[in-house]
């Protein structure tokens, strides 16, 4: 059984927010790929030539999300 | 034909489970009443999922008294897969029928919404090449050994080298026994697709009570086969996906306190909740609040009544007593093992040491980063003992729910009274386990999260205006990230030439799994029944079963006793019966290192059987020792290995 949700009046949505959010959107996908991406994405990004400021951005970026043992 | 083997032992058991629960829920509600209260695929998988709880407990039992033999369970799963195809054929039509409609409604959808449904179906399937992927981690260790040794000696005793583990629910491991007993354990390591394939039924099934449509339940079993937390478990013989499909219809089933199905509810809440514990210990810290704010709000109209809140508090506390009577009745059978095994109903709680509710996994700085980071360390953390993340597309739809239209009462919303049920869990589990950051340990409660960045995801896309940017922004998001994380997972998790290779007979289990499974091989082929193996190593599982009931259990240990000289470290394995000797010495090189096997006592011959790039296999010969034999292992109780004073 689906209980209905009351929902107000849609209207458009700004272009602003919708900017907004579309690079929020690819921001957490493209972080994604540069901290866990496969071998084609980074084929693909040494072919568009920015693999090596990728590789820095990961050098930096994983130190935050990783950690050992009782460190 | 292998794949043949495999296909009829996981479709048969799982109809067993299947029929068990078909069974159990009609003696709960009567046969008619099955196909009235929810839809057919719900019903189908709340039916599976209680198979799954019943069934695992019913072993449990047959287990800790020795009657877990071949005809009894196939005696009882018979019985099982025959009631259930009985009571169930309307239940089968009417599921039919909603397929196709599902399919009706797919096809009148765009092609973009159609390649990504079939994306995410392609990745679901993908699950099936588990089957090459090489064995070795914790399942090697215990999971998969420990079934091995039930089936085997149809009986459960604590797995020697494990004893203080064994006290964890095993819901899974009992499942795994089944398809042990039957050769099968390639089917085993599927069993976890069916699983979580029920899981995700119920996901949508609750989805579907917040709102979300169609094309929302595409988009969330996208975010759910994303999830590296879900599919890094597939086919690696963890135990850890058992829990979700049952704690997720313990969420499910606590919704409908109020419908016709009220008492139902109640009692399958209660077992499901139960369930889900037993196999998921850590499901109790994040379940119990989410549960108890699920129930209040069921009864939310009337608590926010005066002239009747008197009366709805009494009710709660009825329902909630219901609910706690069918959690006891699920967990009874896990609380008898434990009386029996460890004198302790409540173990792993109670024990010094053995409790996981003493894990501490970082320290103090570490702990803060994780903690402020959430949830962003769910989705792109890479920590000690993660194994796995949460869905980016979750993090990247978040933001779209501040599009979602505010309902007029904000305390009505289904919507909003399932993530904040399942936000509460989330953040009693952070209070309290704040440096244990582990998705598979709460995962149907971050599941149930899921739905809003889903539940947005869908709203914006139906409704997005000119120019339609979010809605190309979401569709390329789900595309790039399904491809992505198949890329990524191939070779990591599924491996379709290993399947291909291994189901075809070019590939053999050894090549598939690596050194351990060799090493392990050469001391099957050489030992007689019921000798005895040291291992210093964590992994056992490819051992012979009757070998892995003798091996050394943790008092046996001859490592850390620094008074020994190697020759009384020698003497000590020859006076506990052992004859073989095998050493990881990646992890347990000090075992070596101390026996000094370059140089042994005039008495043993050492004859070295297997050395690889981490294992090293020696058969002990002895000649006119010291002292005589002080054990050995002998079948008291056949089928089952008993290491007893000689």
């Amino acid at each position: 059984m689906v209980i209905q949700q009351a929902e107000v009046q849609k209207r458009p949505i700004p272009i602003a927010i919708k900017v907004i959010i579309l690079i929020w959107m690819f921001a957490m996908i493209f972080t994604y790929h540069i901290l866990f991406g496969s071998q084609e994405f980074w084929s693909l990004m040494q072919r568009l030539g920015i693999d090596n400021i990728l590789y820095q951005f990961n050098a930096w970026l994983q130190p935050f999300f990783t950690a050992d043992y009782l460190s | 034909m292998l794949i043949i083997q495999i296909i009829i032992t996981l479709f048969g058991y799982s109809l067993a489970c299947f029929g068990a629960g078909i069974l159990a829920l009609t003696l709960l509600i009567g046969r008619v009443e099955l196909i009235k209260l929810v839809s057919a695929g719900t019903m189908l998988a709340t039916a599976f999922i209680f198979g799954q709880g019943i069934i695992a407990s019913l072993w449990l039992l047959l287990a800790l008294i020795g009657w877990f033999s071949p005809l009894i369970v196939a005696g009882i799963s018979l019985v099982c897969v025959l009631g259930g195809l009985f009571l169930s054929r309307p239940l089968f039509m009417a599921f039919g029928r909603q397929v196709l409609s599902i399919w009706r409604e797919l096809s009148s959808d765009s092609w973009g919404w159609q390649g990504i449904a079939g994306l995410t179906a392609l990745l679901c399937l993908a699950w099936v090449t588990s089957i090459g992927r090489p064995f070795y981690g914790d399942a090697t260790a215990f999971y998969m050994a420990l079934p091995k040794v039930i089936a085997a000696s149809h009986r459960l005793v604590p797995l020697p080298g494990y004893e203080g583990y064994t006290n964890i629910g095993l819901q899974g491991e009992l499942h795994y026994s089944v398809f042990m007993m039957l050769n099968s354990p390639d089917a085993a390591r599927l069993f976890v697709w069916p699983t979580i394939l029920a899981g995700a039924v119920m996901l949508l099934a609750i989805g579907r009570q917040v709102g979300l449509g169609r094309r929302g339940q595409w988009i969330t079993l996208a975010l759910l086969f994303t999830s590296s937390a879900v599919i890094w478990l597939s086919g690696d013989g963890k135990v850890d996906l058992f829990a979700v499909p049952l704690g997720l219809a313990a969420y499910y089933w606590i919704m409908h306190v109020r419908d016709d199905s009220k008492r139902l509810a109640l009692w399958l809440t209660g077992f499901f909740s139960g369930f889900a514990i037993a196999a998921k210990f850590s499901y109790v810290l994040v379940m119990a609040p989410g549960i108890l704010l699920l129930l209040f709000w069921g009864f939310r109209e009337d608590l926010l009544n005066t002239s009747k809140r008197k009366q709805a508090f009494i009710m709660v506390l009825i329902a909630g007593v219901q609910i706690i009577a069918g959690l006891l009745i699920s967990l009874a059978p896990q609380l008898i093992k434990n009386s029996l095994l460890y004198q302790n109903p409540i173990a792993p709680f109670g024990i010094r040491g053995m409790g996981w509710a003493e894990q501490l996994w970082f320290g103090v700085e570490t702990t803060r980063r994780i903690v402020l980071s959430y949830p962003f360390a769910l989705t792109f953390g890479s920590y000690f003992g993660q194994y796995g993340n949460i869905s980016p597309l979750a993090l990247a739809f978040l933001p779209l729910a501040i599009l979602l239209p505010r309902p007029r009462l904000m305390f009505n919303s289904p919507l909003v009274a399932v993530i904040t049920s399942a936000f509460v869990g989330l953040l009693f589990w952070i209070i309290t386990q704040p440096s244990v950051l582990a998705p598979r340990y709460i995962l149907a409660t971050l599941l149930l999260l899921l739905l809003l960045p889903a539940r947005a995801a869908e709203y914006v896309s139906r409704n997005d205006t000119q120019p339609r940017w979010l809605t190309v922004g979401i569709m390329i998001s789900i595309t790039v990230t399904m491809i992505a994380v198949g890329l990524y997972s191939l070779n990591v998790v599924f491996f379709p030439k290993n399947t291909f290779a291994y189901l075809t007979g070019e590939m053999n289990e050894c090549e598939r799994d690596g050194e351990y499974c060799q090493a392990m091989s050469v001391i099957n082929h050489q030992a007689k029944p019921g000798d005895r193996v040291y291992l210093a190593t964590y992994y056992r599982y490819w051992l012979r079963p009757d070998l892995l009931q003798c091996v050394n259990g943790t008092r046996n240990y001859i490592e850390g006793i620094s008074s020994f000289s190697h020759e009384k470290r020698w003497l000590s394995l020859y006076q506990q019966g052992f004859l073989y000797l095998m050493a990881d010495r990646s992890t347990h090189g000090a075992v070596l290192d101390d026996l000094k096997p370059e140089s042994p006592p005039a008495w043993l011959k050492l004859n070295l059987l297997y050395e690889g790039g981490q294992l090293t296999v020696y058969r002990l010969d002895f000649d006119n020792p010291p002292t005589s034999q002080l054990r050995t292992c002998r079948q008291i109780h056949p089928p089952a290995w008993d290491v007893v004073e000689k």
